[in-house]
């Protein structure tokens, strides 16, 4: 297996491990660009047996991750207005009783 | 050797993201990791995917996640300690780059079709991980 496959496995699992530890929407922000990071990494072996494959593969990813950041910056806005705070368990409303 | 060295750069800036306290130098860690990548595709003569990870991924999606992290948490203690492993970091592996860069390269192995399928594998293993993860995450909060 090639080494960037397993990099980029060990950066995902990284920021797994990061979102299943924290209750910081920031540190949630982060870990889940490292997850994407990884990604990026996983997807290099690609760039010899396919290029063209790859660069979509690469421009798809970019534009996940722009969306992804985009939307949690918002949450973490706008929890922050709410709640004057970046923790998850600030967010009480939609939780089951 | 130089596309090993830049994997292991990646690596660490991706533990050190994990594991900083500080989400500021956390964030910039993970712009370092991103960085690396991104010399990665380069140095796999890959320039389009190259410039749209230096260009949009860090231009536009690390400068959010920058700047994110110093309005929300900052920068609470000087990072000395920081500061010291990731020089040293640079300073090593840009001595080894510069070391490696006069060695003659070694020829590219071709990919072959079978490797795909351990990857599947470990790509199903890390949906069932997060899978997991998102349960335990949604139980917690």
């Amino acid at each position: 297996m090639s080494p960037a496959v397993v990099v980029g496995f060990i950066l995902i699992l990284l920021g797994l491990y990061s979102i299943a530890t924290t209750r910081n929407l920031v540190r949630i922000l982060i870990a889940l660009e490292l997850v994407t990071v990884g990604a990026f990494a996983a997807l290099a072996p690609l760039a010899s047996a396919n290029p063209g494959l790859f660069f979509y593969g690469v421009l798809i990813l970019v534009m996940i991750s722009v969306s992804e950041a985009s939307i949690l910056a918002a949450l973490i806005y706008r929890t922050y207005a709410l709640t004057e705070s970046t923790d998850v368990s600030a967010v009480a409303g939609g939780r089951e009783p | 050797m130089i596309d090993l060295l830049l994997l292991s750069v990646a690596l660490f800036f991706g533990i050190l993201t994990v594991y900083s306290r500080d989400n500021v130098y956390s964030a910039v860690s993970l712009a370092s990791a991103a960085g690396a990548v991104g010399a990665y595709y380069a140095y796999l003569a890959q320039f389009a995917p190259a410039f749209l990870v230096f260009v949009i991924y860090i231009g536009a999606v690390m400068l959010l996640v920058i700047i994110t992290a110093a309005m929300y948490g900052g920068v609470q203690r000087w990072g000395g300690r920081y500061f010291l492993a990731t020089t040293l970091v640079f300073l090593a592996a840009a001595a080894l780059g510069a070391f490696l860069w006069g060695a003659p390269p070694a020829k590219p192995t071709p990919v072959q079709l079978g490797d795909l399928l351990p990857a599947v594998m470990l790509l199903i293993g890390v949906a069932a991980v997060s899978l997991i993860v998102g349960i335990e995450v949604a139980r917690k909060a």
